[in-house]
């Protein structure tokens, strides 16, 4: 034996090591390393009317906090952003874009006008924010949080910002991505996957799957790169210490991406799955954190801050309704939301919140170990 | 053979480091910087915090005992009873508020006790309407020793007035039965809480001692982040900054001082920093005999300096407060201002040794968060 021995040794686990990684096998697309593909040398990846309404929910928000600042706002203006009418955007290109929140939205959501009605509340409670009143039980009006800025409640509390834009989170892009794109429909094998599209370098099903992405939230070289993150990517990323929801996600939707240009319809299941699940398990999770964060407020005796977690709690929980495959029952949801936080946050309590969390570790057992610190 | 033996060094070598990792903190509760971390959490579960708790529960048991006199027989001597347990117990509450982790934190006690200033409007129409849940959101200033102190002290210029309100022909029952449900209320809360601690109950105590380690849900982690959140919010901002307007741009608010109507403020503010400084130093509740404390810590870290310098500005912050004028804070604060914000600057100096240098002497990540900025 001599120390030769060691060298084709290395060679060889070199060797091996790339060739598992990156090796052509009967021309088959190699998994990129960010959610970058093309055809013939061009781009084939295209979301812009997802970037199009997450832009504009953002804007909606920026508009609602006017109110939470106790400005007067008017309902119109969020039914125009809603429908994208009128000019309601700051830019041409969003005012222009032909595409909208309201087609898009949770059809049983629209039904009982949960958003409208909500537009409505949000701009007549604005008339007395404005005016000064204070929220208490019963009265909407502005409450300080312990940063010292004030949010606008309706009379049981719920903050109206928080209900609007994490409520979209759920009945927009939650929505989108579980009941639409993912679906059978839409990137079933029936689906078109040889010819692209008129106009277009991408196939039908190609296209499909990057619209589902596209409401993620999350840059194409996720989670490397943090920038710009927002919506369910910033709030993946926000626990991803405790349930590692990152790379997951991105994970499944650069392979999911790479197997439907492949042609391997079992791995673009497979990894079809893992997107629901680590997604629901985004939303549980962030209820989770806000109810924790509710924990404290309530000793702290901040119920400004209590109120504005409680009404994210309640918007995380609500977009567990949304999975066609979910692990925790519409019953269990009914119970954290009416049974255990109760409608009016005004009479909510720690004891209330601690039943919510149970109900949530039952259905997610996976949060048991991280349930208090996340 | 000079190959195998490099090989079998790297074996070993490898074999060492997995070794020397797994030992974390060793069978007598030595971590790897050489600390026994388990006699320090043993001496401050035995001789601070169990007996603090089993204080506290006493000085409750007694105030709800005197209650119940008061409201059988409700006259001055019997009221000056009750305000004297008061006072004993408001006292008690300043060496337990910091301990805000574990079976406290899951109580809501600190949310059940002291939260201020207190919700006068709420208190009485509570009485009113004879219908309220101590627990829900609503009530959180409405209950606990703030609402002890209006109205004891509040409701009436002199012993006598306060005896009459009580006594009033339509609502002298209604008070006092409101009297006892917030004294009851509070004994429950204490009592569950120590029987979480005591070896004989939920045996916290064992967790606490064998939680070592510095991470975040470490004893050691949750406890310096228990502390700070009390010391920075609660003592800092709560009994002195807060009231003397640091945190609204300069306009006083020297009603919002702990125990406004009793006059104690500046009494408890002193109470509640020997009892920091006692933890600090590991030193016994009742006895102030000398134990391993945090101080040791920090020396047998090679931070003698820094553990001094600490203990100094406890003392610091004792005296300047105990200087203050001999007269309510309120009214030293309308008086007198900068004298107030001159001791504010000494309790934000310990802010800094003990949450910069402090925690990044010992490990310790500070994982609470003001507000999740959105």
């Amino acid at each position: 034996m001599n120390k030769l021995f060691l060298a084709p040794l290395s060679f060889l686990l070199l060797f091996v090591i790339s060739c598992e990684d990156s090796d052509p096998v009967d021309n088959k697309l190699s998994i990129p390393d960010t959610y970058a593909f093309d055809r013939n040398g061009s781009n084939t990846v295209s979301y812009s009317g997802q970037i199009a309404r997450l832009d504009m929910l953002e804007e909606m928000k920026s508009y609602l906090l006017l109110a939470d600042g106790g400005q007067q706002i008017e309902a119109s203006k969020l039914n125009d952003m809603f429908q994208n009418q009128n000019n309601a955007y700051s830019t041409d290109a969003l005012n222009n874009a032909g595409k909208q929140i309201k087609s898009k939205t949770f059809a049983p959501d629209l039904d009982a006008k949960y958003y409208e009605n909500a537009f409505d509340a949000v701009a007549a409670a604005s008339i007395v924010g404005a005016n000064g009143t204070q929220a208490a039980n019963g009265q909407a009006g502005l409450i300080t949080r312990s940063n010292g800025n004030t949010i606008l409640v309706d009379e049981n509390g719920k903050e109206f910002t928080q209900i609007i834009e994490k409520g979209l989170m759920g009945s927009l892009m939650i929505h989108q991505i579980f009941n639409v794109y993912l679906t059978n429909e839409r990137i079933g094998d029936n689906v078109e996957n040889d010819a692209t599209e008129q106009g277009a370098n991408y196939t039908t099903m190609e296209h499909h799957w990057d619209e589902a992405f596209g409401y993620v939230g999350v840059p194409t070289d996720f989670p490397a790169n943090t920038n710009g993150i927002r919506f369910w990517g910033k709030y993946s990323h926000g626990r991803d210490a405790l349930i590692a929801t990152d790379a997951k996600i991105m994970d499944a939707f650069i392979m999911g991406r790479t197997a439907i240009v492949n042609k391997e319809y079992t791995q673009r299941d497979i990894q079809k799955e893992i997107i629901y699940e680590q997604l629901e398990l985004v939303a549980a999770a962030t209820a989770m954190h806000y109810l924790n964060d509710a924990l404290t407020a309530f000793n702290n005796g901040e119920t400004g801050d209590a109120f504005h977690v409680l009404s994210e709690a309640w918007e995380f929980t609500r977009a567990l309704r949304l999975s066609p495959q979910k692990r925790i029952s519409l019953d269990d949801i009914d119970a954290i939301l009416y049974d255990h936080l109760g409608d009016n946050f005004w009479d909510t309590s720690a004891s209330g919140i601690n039943n919510a969390k149970a109900v949530l570790v039952n259905a997610f057992p996976e949060l048991a170990p991280v349930q208090d610190q996340l | 053979m000079k190959v195998f033996s490099s090989i079998q060094n790297t074996i070993f070598a490898v074999f060492f480091i997995l070794l020397v990792s797994c030992d974390d903190s060793g069978e007598n509760g030595t971590t790897t910087d050489g600390f026994d971390q388990e006699a320090l959490l043993s001496n401050l579960g035995e001789n601070y915090i169990i007996p603090a708790y089993t204080n506290l529960g006493g000085d409750i048991n007694q105030l709800e005992t005197s209650v119940a006199a008061f409201a059988n027989t409700s006259d001055i001597s019997n009221l000056q009873a009750v305000r004297g347990s008061f006072e004993v117990a408001y006292k008690s509450w300043q060496s337990c508020s910091m301990l805000e982790f574990g079976p406290a934190d899951a109580t809501i006690l600190r949310g059940s006790m002291n939260i201020y200033p207190t919700n006068t409007t709420q208190i009485e129409s509570n009485i009113e309407s004879g219908n309220y849940n101590l627990d829900a959101a609503s009530n959180a200033s409405a209950k606990g020793l703030p609402a002890m102190d209006y109205l004891l002290y509040g409701t009436g210029f002199d012993e006598a007035e306060v005896v009459a309100y009580f006594t009033d022909e339509t609502f002298g029952a209604a008070r006092l039965q409101y009297l006892q449900n917030i004294a009851t209320d509070m004994r429950v809360k204490v009592d569950a809480v120590l029987q979480e601690w005591v070896p004989s109950g939920g045996n916290y105590l064992d967790t606490f001692v064998s939680s070592t380690g510095t991470s975040v849900g470490s004893s050691l982690g949750l406890m310096v982040n228990a502390l700070m959140l009390d010391y920075e919010r609660f003592v800092r901002d709560g009994k002195i900054g807060i009231p003397a307007g640091v945190r609204s741009a300069g306009v006083t608010r020297p009603t919002a001082v702990e125990a406004n109507y009793s006059e104690m403020s500046k009494e408890l503010a002193v109470e509640c920093l020997n009892a920091y400084q006692k933890l600090y130093l590991g030193n016994a509740l009742q006895t102030d005999a000398s134990g391993q404390g945090l101080d040791d810590y920090l020396t047998a870290l090679g931070r003698e300096q820094l553990s001094q310098d600490i203990d100094a500005q406890f003392t610091t912050v004792i005296n300047d407060l105990s200087a203050l004028e001999d007269r309510p804070l309120s009214v030293t604060i309308s008086s007198n201002n900068q004298s107030v914000l001159d001791v504010y600057a000494e309790m934000q100096k310990l802010v800094v040794l003990l949450k910069v240098d402090m925690t990044s002497a010992l490990g310790v990540l500070i994982s609470y968060q003001d507000n999740d900025g959105d």
